[in-house]
């Protein structure tokens, strides 16, 4: 029962940390990030596991309703090549932003409260993307929107409970969307919510009724991933979210949409159903969401900000990996979640340090900081970089994946699809170019004389974000191995 | 070879190059002592390679060094469980890579440790050119395209990050209006467009062959031909080319090199002149290899789009040539002119590679216009080290790059005049300096098979080299010194020949200018089993002159070539002599007084307005169409419209709300009606 045990201990730990962390005060983060790593821990132990295919997963699963042929409920978890990576980023992300959250929020109230909702986020997602059961998993994802909604609205920043509430109502539009597109699976399946009855089920829904699923399913899950025009949440979300949380929004939990998409809506209603103009209209969709989000990138002033429309400009890259309705295509989109959260991951703990040590987040203020932050300045120039694209980064390899992906769809325009998606990393590259110059090169303002590299607490975090990148771009293999496997199975093939 | 060497060569620098920020904790010598070591050994391990080669390691049989496992297993549709394992490869044209950069980044580290003394970025310096030769060696040493790009890439970030050396852009390193941060991301970006191209090409090529490795496309042509098929072919390959014209300053991606120049004269040096620039020329040679090959096993199916291709190629470096010698003319700064005169150079390697592929159909013009163009790249990298590194002698000594601060130089630097001379001799083609050999051969190819048009532009591009290669070396050196070297002097500040680690460096480059020509046909030996292996007959070999010393002097003195050569050198050195030597013709007040060469001389020194036209449209124009983007769209436009639609609703469907008991049991009454119709239609 490993899978089910992680979850719970997520939830059980993180309640006790209400009335530990009144006593722990400040220290309740390194707390918080034992009680993560504790699964993490775990889930590396189960390695061997991730190499099963998606038609034979690792499974545990308990019933909660059990009617049958009218309603069947399970509380289950599973582990298969798909999840894998995800869940280990999930984790591998939100155990290292609790580290991180030590110092930063150094200053803040009511740090127990902040840790329990932190360590719930975080049970949420992780539930989530295990969950073998489409009504369980709607149960965690509701239950990770709820955390992040307090989390933003109590510790962000700027018009933060306005904030909070625009991504609360975005959120929740596209969870009934998503409640819809269950019922009618539901019906489909004879009321069992399990992923394999809901695969069995796939041929006995007609193509009008797929076409209407996978448009729910799209929009629903659209408005998390931030697909534009769903996008109007994210920018200010993820730009007035403290910092840990901001990682954890961009780094994480948009993609867990995706993932939802790939894992249980993509074989159901593409599998004997690929069609050419699908995989144009979601391409361009992506194409778009690149473009679009990278365009806005190029001209804020916010760090944060850049950050959060980058993250609409990658997540972009991820849904035309989808999109491409290929193997390849999709195995790189879902590398490209590891990736990027480990990239983006990392600037924004970047952009955090600003905040904290030099307390300016306006880059047209900051400048010339390589100076005085030359370890810092490293970790950002690897990190954008890495969003970039640049080979030797896990970045690349799941853009490349993407991009041949791309030029393997079933599309009769894939060649100019091919080409402006390599395109648009030019356009990366400009962004995050133009960031490390305006933060950390040019003449220093007399005002930043003093300021300096964060302790290790803050810097150790983003070494390790930084080195997994680099690990998983110069030996991809270790997760490509994993998803191999279950890459077939997305397109029924 | 030694043991390991292909691994070593570039494993070495680039793990060495993430520990000097421990060895500057012990002592800033032994850093400095560690980093011009480690350039040593990967050149001797690099050294080590030639003799394997001379002794007939090819290509095809070279590929002994692929680890035992899978880097990269990719599934996919086509071709099921490709994978890909990390490989280098010991041929001819690698081992020659291979030992040009270390052995040139050898030499320009020893000249390092003088030249940035006392700078507080050193270990930074350090950092980044070890990387950098690490990077580099992968690049040429891989034997697959995707292993190529990572070194491509990691090349890239060095140039960046060296560029923009000085980020904290004071005024002193600025280019005309650029400070050194901007220069950097100005390269890094304008390579980068031309990457697209090449990963848009990787990726195709790919997915029509299935696999990465060079021998595995040259022997097996089925994805030539099944791309040429799907019309593909002849862009794909332009698509590739586009990762050499950004990598190698071509037109039109050529703006990015002379604001390159703002990094250390070092780094003008090695990166921006003599390595890794040539990663483009190195790519373009590496594929005239396969594709010839491919073409031999397709039977010549897919040959027009070869031949096309080719035909781009060799225009767009005969092309490049052209304008960035034109510019060359009346540059304003010596590393600007060196800078001009690289893209130019670059550009003649281009077109004799170019010419190669054009070639292909007949053995021994291929042969020799492929070894024209590699041996250019041999001789130009050590001339083109020598002057870098003697304009950073001159700015070490008077503290500034721009020519109008010199003047009379050759008086305070007797040694560097000498060995700056050398290097001018050598580009401009002056026999018996090294530049004479290779561009003699790269323009007699030309006319000795029939392209004259190509012949034609390069010939002039020679005039024009020779021009204002002279027209430097005056305004420097000759004539009488300018108020900025008077005020020097003044101050006590009295410019003198550098130091011995700098000095070293200078002589060996300039002994090498001057001797390294004879070389040639060894060089050309190099290539001789693996000619035989791409299919050229051993006795086509041998008519080829090259390859052995005594022909090939005897053949290119003899030739019709050398008494054009001299014409053309002498067409180029009389005008700057008079001008800018003796100064007994004014050139300014010719120039001002007519209005066409003064309207030319402001197009020259515009740089065509190609520069200001991509300013205007793609770094103005991007940014204000974004800008627009943000304010009408984002931020007034898709949220505001919801935020709009949604207040209209809410309006609307307030209404029915009236609160009034009679109105709400009529809804209530209909809603009932709705449900028993719902029930009696689904019966």
């Amino acid at each position: 029962m490993n899978l089910i045990i992680m979850v719970l201990w997520l939830y059980i730990a993180g309640i006790a940390i209400y009335p530990v962390g009144k006593y722990l005060k400040g220290r309740t983060g390194y707390l918080s990030a034992l009680i993560i790593a504790i699964p993490l821990f775990i889930l590396l132990s189960m390695y061997k596991v991730a190499f099963n295919g998606p038609l034979s997963p690792y499974v545990e699963s308990i019933d909660w309703v059990n009617i049958p042929s009218f309603l069947k409920i399970s509380f289950s978890m599973y582990l298969d090549g798909i999840n894998y990576p995800i869940a280990f980023i999930i984790l591998l992300v939100t155990c290292l932003a609790a580290v991180y959250s030590v110092v930063y929020m150094e200053h803040e109230e009511h740090l127990n409260a902040y840790f329990t909702l932190y360590v719930l986020y975080a049970a949420g997602m992780l539930g989530a993307v295990m969950s073998y059961d489409l009504i369980t998993f709607l149960f965690f994802w509701e239950a990770m929107l709820i955390p992040s909604y307090v989390l933003i609205g109590v510790w962000g920043y700027g018009d933060k409970r306005r904030v909070a509430y625009k991504y609360f109502l975005y959120t929740q539009l596209g969870t009934i969307l998503i409640i819809i597109s269950v019922a009618i699976l539901g019906v489909f399946s004879g009321g069992d919510f399990s992923f394999t009855a809901l695969y069995g089920a796939a041929s006995y829904i007609p193509p009008d009724m797929k076409l209407l699923i996978g448009a729910l399913a799209i929009i629903g899950f659209g408005v998390k991933m931030a697909i534009v025009p769903l996008h109007g949440w994210l920018p200010e979300a993820h730009a007035e979210a403290p910092t840990p949380i901001s990682v954890i929004l961009s780094g994480v939990m948009i993609e867990i949409g995706l993932y939802a998409v790939i894992k249980i809506y993509l074989p159901i209603l593409f599998s004997e159903w690929v069609v050419a103009d699908q995989s144009t209209v979601l391409m361009l969709l992506g194409l778009l969401s690149m473009y679009y989000g990278g365009i806005n990138a190029l001209v804020q002033k916010d760090v944060k900000r850049l950050l959060a429309y980058s993250s609409i400009s990658q997540m972009g890259y991820m849904f035309l990996g989808f999109a491409t309705l290929s193997p390849i295509g999709v195995e790189g989109s879902v590398f490209h979640i590891v990736g990027h959260g480990l990239m983006k991951g990392l600037l924004f703990m970047v952009a955090g340090v600003l905040i904290h040590q030099v307390g300016v987040r306006d880059m047209t203020k900051l400048g010339g900081l390589a100076v005085k932050m030359p370890v810092t300045a490293t970790l950002a120039v690897v990190g954008a970089m890495g969003i970039a694209g640049l080979p030797g980064i896990a970045t690349f390899v799941s853009e490349f994946l993407v991009f041949s992906g791309s030029f393997a769809s079933p599309s009769g325009y894939k060649l100019v699809i091919l080409v402006l998606a390599v395109l648009g990393s030019a356009l990366s590259a400009a962004y995050m170019t133009l960031f490390i110059r305006r933060v950390f090169f040019g003449p220093l303002p007399d005002e930043f004389k003093d300021a300096r590299d964060p302790g290790l607490t803050m810097i150790i975090p983003m070494l390790i974000l930084a080195v997994v990148g680099v690990i998983l771009g110069l030996y991809p293999k270790l997760i490509l191995d994993v998803l191999a496997p279950s890459s077939d199975f997305f397109l029924g093939i | 070879m030694l043991p390991y060497a292909p691994w070593i060569v570039w494993i070495f620098p680039l793990l060495m190059s993430f520990t000097h920020f421990i060895w500057e904790r012990i002592s800033k010598r032994l850093r400095d002592f560690i980093a011009v070591g480690t350039g040593f050994v990967s050149a001797i391990f690099a050294a080590s390679m030639i003799p394997d080669v001379l002794n007939g390691y090819t290509y095809v049989n070279g590929v002994k060094y692929t680890i035992p496992f899978d880097w990269v297993a990719i599934e996919w549709i086509p071709t099921p469980g490709v994978s890909l394992k990390v490989g280098v490869m010991v041929d001819p044209l690698s081992v020659l890579m291979a030992n040009i950069v270390a052995w040139i980044s050898s030499l320009i580290f020893l000249y390092s440790v003088e030249y940035l003394h006392g700078d507080r970025g050193i270990t930074r310096y350090w950092m980044l050119v070890n990387f950098f030769i690490g990077a580099m060696e992968l690049l040429v040493l891989s034997d697959n395209l995707l292993m190529m790009f990572f070194g491509w890439e990691g090349v890239g970030l060095a140039s960046y990050a060296l560029i923009g050396y000085w980020y904290e852009d004071h005024k002193e390193y600025w280019i005309d209006n650029y400070p050194p941060s901007h220069c950097g991301m100005k390269a890094f970006i304008t390579t980068r467009v031309g990457d697209v191209g090449l990963l848009v090409s990787i990726v195709i090529i790919f997915l029509y062959a299935g696999t990465f490795n060079y021998v595995d496309l040259a022997n097996n042509a089925s994805w030539l031909t099944s791309l040429a098929k799907d019309g593909l072919l002849f862009l794909t390959l332009i698509l590739l080319f586009l990762g050499p014209i950004g990598k190698s300053a071509q037109f039109p991606l050529h703006v990015w090199l002379p604001e390159a120049m703002a990094g250390p004269t070092t780094v003008s040096a090695l990166i921006h002149a003599a390595t890794m620039v040539k990663a483009g020329v190195y790519l373009i040679a590496r594929m005239d290899l396969v594709l010839y090959a491919a073409n031999m096993v397709s039977n010549g199916a897919a040959y027009e789009y070869l031949y096309n291709f080719f035909l781009v190629v060799a225009w767009i470096g005969a092309f490049t040539a052209f304008l960035a010698a034109s510019m060359g003319m009346v540059a304003n700064q010596i590393k600007k002119v060196l800078a001009y005169s690289t893209v130019s150079q670059l550009g003649y390697m281009f077109a004799a590679l170019g010419a190669a592929g054009l070639l292909m159909e007949h053995g021994e013009a291929f042969v020799d216009a492929f070894m024209a163009g590699v041996s250019h790249l041999f001789s130009h990298a050590i001339f083109k080290a020598l002057l870098f590194l003697s304009a950073g002698a001159i700015g070490h000594a008077i503290e500034s790059y721009m020519l109008k601060d010199m003047g009379g130089l050759k008086k305070y630097m007797p040694k560097t005049f000498l060995v700056m001379m050398a290097g001018a001799l050598s580009l401009s083609g002056v026999p018996p300096f090294n530049g004479f050999w290779s561009k003699d051969s790269i323009l007699h190819g030309l006319m000795g098979e029939g392209l004259y048009s190509l012949y034609l532009i390069l010939a002039i591009t020679a005039v024009m080299t020779v021009f204002y290669t002279f027209r430097m070396m005056g305004l420097a050196f000759f004539g009488g010194e300018s108020s900025h070297v008077k005020h020097l002097i003044e101050e006590g500040h009295k410019p003198h020949d550098p130091g011995l680690y700098m000095m070293i460096p200078l002589w060996v480059l300039a002994i090498g200018s001057a001797i390294s020509g004879f070389l040639i046909p060894s060089v050309a030996n190099l290539f001789a089993p693996a000619m035989e292996e791409i299919g050229i007959h051993a006795e086509i070999l041998n008519e080829v002159y090259f390859f052995s010393i005594d022909r090939f002097v005897i053949s290119t003195v003899a030739s019709v070539s050398m008494p054009i050569a001299i014409v053309l050198i002498l067409a180029g050195l009389i005008p700057a002599y008079y001008g800018f030597i003796t100064y007994k013709f004014d050139v300014k007040s010719f120039i001002e007084g007519n209005p066409i060469l003064k309207g030319l001389w402001k197009f020259l020194f515009n740089r065509w307005y190609i520069n200001a036209f991509y300013y205007k449209v793609f770094v103005n124009g991007v940014l204000g169409v974004s800008r627009s983007i943000f304010n009408y769209v984002e931020t007034n436009g898709g949220g505001a419209a919801i935020k709009a639609s949604y207040t209209l609703i809410s309006n609307a469907v307030r209404k029915i709300q009236t609160g009034v008991l009679r109105m709400n049991l009529v809804y209530i009454a209909l809603g009932i009606l709705l449900v028993i119709y719902l029930i009696l239609a689904s019966l």
